[in-house]
């Protein structure tokens, strides 16, 4: 094979120690330094995001707890709120209702009141009334003999005349 | 018929001899600069640009980094960052060995044993540098497994000997076989397209077209497997099992 021909090997084995000592110093001096930076740069870019990221992740669950929390206290207190609305609304009515009866009742108690005079009052017309009648009628029949027609007529005279008296 | 290893000869383009010593420069020499240059560029063009978002070159060129030093911390841990130069350099001239190689009338330099050679033996005397420097002669323990029972140590430490001097050989033999292997039979199939009769030639062409798409897998997966075993020989010397 022509690869196994001796005379090649001095040259050969020199020059390749040669170009591959060349090759890892132009790399090493000129060109890994910045790239390995870049890749440094790079993955510390990438840790930074992610911790920043973790972080804001952080305190938008604090966010949303609060929030939570806040909704939660507002329920609260508008529970609140409507439990005492309803409470003094209740009240209100109790009150309103007593208030109502009382003066229910007291209007009734005036009826009541009123009606029992008019009462007293007609009972006492009507005595007077009886009376008057009583003493008419008296002096009629005192007054003669009459005959049943005359003395139902001066009666129904003395009526007609008593009732123009309490109607007048 | 062209003969199908033709095309692995060297040729001295120009002759070279410095107090003695031949330096002459072979077109495989020359191909060896290419690659330095290429993959120099590449890296060059990449530390250029250093945008937070990578794109184009610096996008490749990062990618196989942080490969090369992912493997390096696998395989050798927390000390495999010192040896990441070193293994980037070693994973780019051989995969741009490799694919130069495929580029039609290039001289394939991963097809020379010698080249292959070098580079394993470079990889395999770093690693007994490192053990020995880290260990000391404790490094030797190297060649008795954890485990091994007393008895079976005059037997463990021969084939221990053995296992380890197979280490660089089989680094080399494995790259440029797989190298040699494929141009072979490329440069045979192609043959076969140039010489058979109209009608026939589309049976080699195809397989000519498939091959060298395998053999373009095969130029990353050959770097891939001769980086690797360099970090797992690199990560004996630094982490002696016991």
């Amino acid at each position: 094979m022509p690869q196994f021909e001796s005379h090649f090997l001095t040259p050969t084995l020199i020059w390749t120690i040669i170009s591959f000592v060349l090759l890892l110093v132009l790399l090493k001096k000129y060109a890994l330094p910045g790239i390995m930076a870049v890749l440094e740069e790079r993955s510390e870019r990438i840790r930074e995001d992610l911790e920043a990221a973790e972080r804001l992740r952080k305190a938008a669950d604090a966010l949303k707890a609060e929030n939570e929390a806040g909704v939660q206290r507002a329920k609260v207190a508008a529970d609140e709120v409507i439990v005492k609305a309803q409470e003094k609304a209740a009240l209100l009515l109790t009150q309103n209702e007593a208030r109502m009866r009382e003066e229910a009742e007291r209007i009734i108690a005036d009826a009541h009141r009123a009606i029992e005079q008019e009462r007293t009052q007609a009972l006492a017309d009507l005595r007077g009334l009886a009376a008057d009648l009583a003493v008419a009628a008296a002096r009629k029949f005192v007054a003669g003999s009459l005959d049943d027609a005359t003395r139902q007529r001066l009666v129904e005279e003395s009526l007609t005349e008593l009732q123009g008296q309490y109607r007048g | 018929m062209e003969n199908p290893l033709h095309h692995f000869e060297l040729h001295n383009v120009v002759d070279l001899h410095l107090g003695g010593l031949d330096l002459s420069i072979s077109q495989g020499v020359i191909t060896m600069w290419v690659v330095v240059a290429a993959v120099f560029m590449l890296f060059a063009a990449a530390a250029r640009r250093r945008a937070l978002v990578p794109v184009g070159a610096q996008n490749v060129v990062e990618m196989g980094v942080e490969f090369i030093r992912n493997m390096a911390e696998d395989n050798i841990g927390k000390a495999g960052v010192k040896y990441v130069p070193f293994l980037i350099s070693l994973f780019f001239f051989v995969l741009f060995g490799n694919l130069l190689g495929l580029v039609p009338g290039v001289f394939t330099i991963t097809s020379q044993l010698f080249v292959t050679a070098v580079l394993a033996v470079v990889v395999y005397v770093i690693s007994l540098v490192v053990g020995f420097r880290k260990h000391g002669s404790h490094f030797l323990s190297i060649l008795v497994p954890g485990g091994t029972p007393g008895w079976l140590i005059p037997l463990m430490i021969p084939i221990e000997i053995l296992s380890q001097l197979a280490r660089p050989i089989s680094l080399a033999v494995r790259l440029f076989a797989n190298m040699t292997a494929g141009h072979t039979i490329l440069a045979v199939l192609f043959g076969m397209t140039v010489s058979l009769p109209l009608w026939a030639k589309w049976l080699p062409f195809g397989f000519t077209v498939i091959i060298y798409g395998l053999e373009l897998f095969i130029a990353f997966i050959q770097a891939y497997i001769f980086v690797m075993l360099s970090c797992v020989y690199l990560g004996d010397a630094e982490n002696l099992a016991h």
